[in-house]
């Protein structure tokens, strides 16, 4: 099933498959709902085991809108359409999973909503987030054909963001612009919560950190993953199903 | 009893090949149709891909880490020797009756 929420800035794809448990699912960065958790497999995992996976893609991705500007990226915003999503399908309270910024917008709807939250599953995550030195006019530059050099940081994540074909390269340089002044993960919730990242996790290095941090907290570490091919991985299927239902 | 062998399908995205991160499944074990097999990695992500048909595993194409073009073999099955075949072998048809237009007569 999918529908669309209208929200400030940007109409919100949403879609829902199975019954049951409710898992609200955030994908990452330059990624899609479709490429982080159908085509990885967990959406067959969460249906097969009870639950009802509620996903959206996030404003400048998939098939939500996509502007152009900076300040239609505000983290008030994109918790918003987390908080809009659960309300349109008429959801009290679910788990919520996520990926690397999808990590980190859970975390922020936990701290924001928490009596809308039963657990979070966070999948390459730490307590620092890879935009705070992003260059977004060195990335619009070099985008539009310059030759001039830009830093590692700004070209990872040019690169993340050209990753599939039907990525809107000038939205996610919006978006990485307006989470350069994220500080980062400062507060963590006071729920049941698994932090899940590859051994060879070169972008979220202090995932345990913050697991640490976290007064229901714990760390699994998936042997010689990385930021890249964690999402797949059948033991971060099985952290957050054993969380999920436990 | 034949073997029958199926590839890395097309992942879309122009992607030409890919690597196996994690077999889900063993040598010998009854699988599913659509029931996830295997774990690739992509120059993109990492995606699971399901099984083409139901029946027994017979040949796993490929260690953990090692990169298999698409449209090579990635998984074999042991099938009864009528199905046994060329990869994507259409199924038999179901006879079907034929009906002949007769023109009106005038």
């Amino acid at each position: 099933m999918q529908s669309r929420v209208t929200r400030p800035g940007a109409e919100i794809a949403v879609y829902s498959l199975g019954k049951g448990v409710p898992v609200l699912a955030i994908h990452g960065f330059a990624s899609s709902a479709r490429a982080n958790w159908s085509d990885s497999g967990w959406a067959r995992a969460l249906t097969a085991h009870g639950c009802r996976l509620i996903a959206l893609d996030l404003r400048g991705h998939g098939d939500s809108g996509k502007p152009h500007m900076a300040p239609a990226y505000s983290m008030p915003l994109l918790v918003g359409d987390l908080i809009a999503v659960l309300d349109e399908l008429d959801v009290g309270r679910a788990h919520v999973i996520g990926y690397s910024l999808g990590s980190r917008l859970a975390i922020q709807l936990a701290l924001t909503v928490p009596a809308r939250v039963f657990s979070l599953t966070l999948g390459g995550v730490g307590l620092e987030t890879p935009f705070c030195e992003f260059d977004a006019d060195g990335a619009r530059r070099c985008f539009g054909g310059g030759t001039e050099p830009v830093s590692v940081p700004t070209a990872r994540i040019l690169t993340m963001a050209r990753s599939l074909r039907a990525n809107d390269v000038e939205a996610l340089i919006a978006l990485a612009e307006a989470l350069r002044s994220d500080p980062g993960v400062t507060e963590v919730p006071d729920v049941p919560l698994v932090v899940v990242n590859g051994e060879s996790d070169k972008i979220a290095t202090d995932g345990a950190e913050l697991a640490r941090r976290a007064p229901l907290g714990h760390f699994v570490q998936l042997p010689a993953r990385t930021h890249a091919n964690a999402v797949s991985a059948r033991a971060f299927k099985k952290a957050g199903l054993d969380l999920i239902l436990a | 009893m034949a073997e029958r062998s199926f590839p890395v399908p097309d992942l879309g995205e122009g992607l030409i090949e890919a690597t196996v991160l994690e077999w889900l499944v063993a040598v010998g074990e009854q699988v599913e149709r659509g029931e996830p097999v295997v774990e690739v990695e992509t120059t993109k992500s990492a995606i699971e891909i399901p099984s083409p048909i139901a029946g027994i595993v017979s040949v796993l194409h490929g260690e953990p880490g090692m990169v298999i073009p698409v449209g090579q073999p990635l998984i074999s099955f042991t099938v009864p020797d009528d199905e046994a075949g060329i990869v994507g072998t259409i199924p038999e048809q179901k006879t079907r009756r034929r009906v002949r237009l007769h023109k009106p007569d005038a």
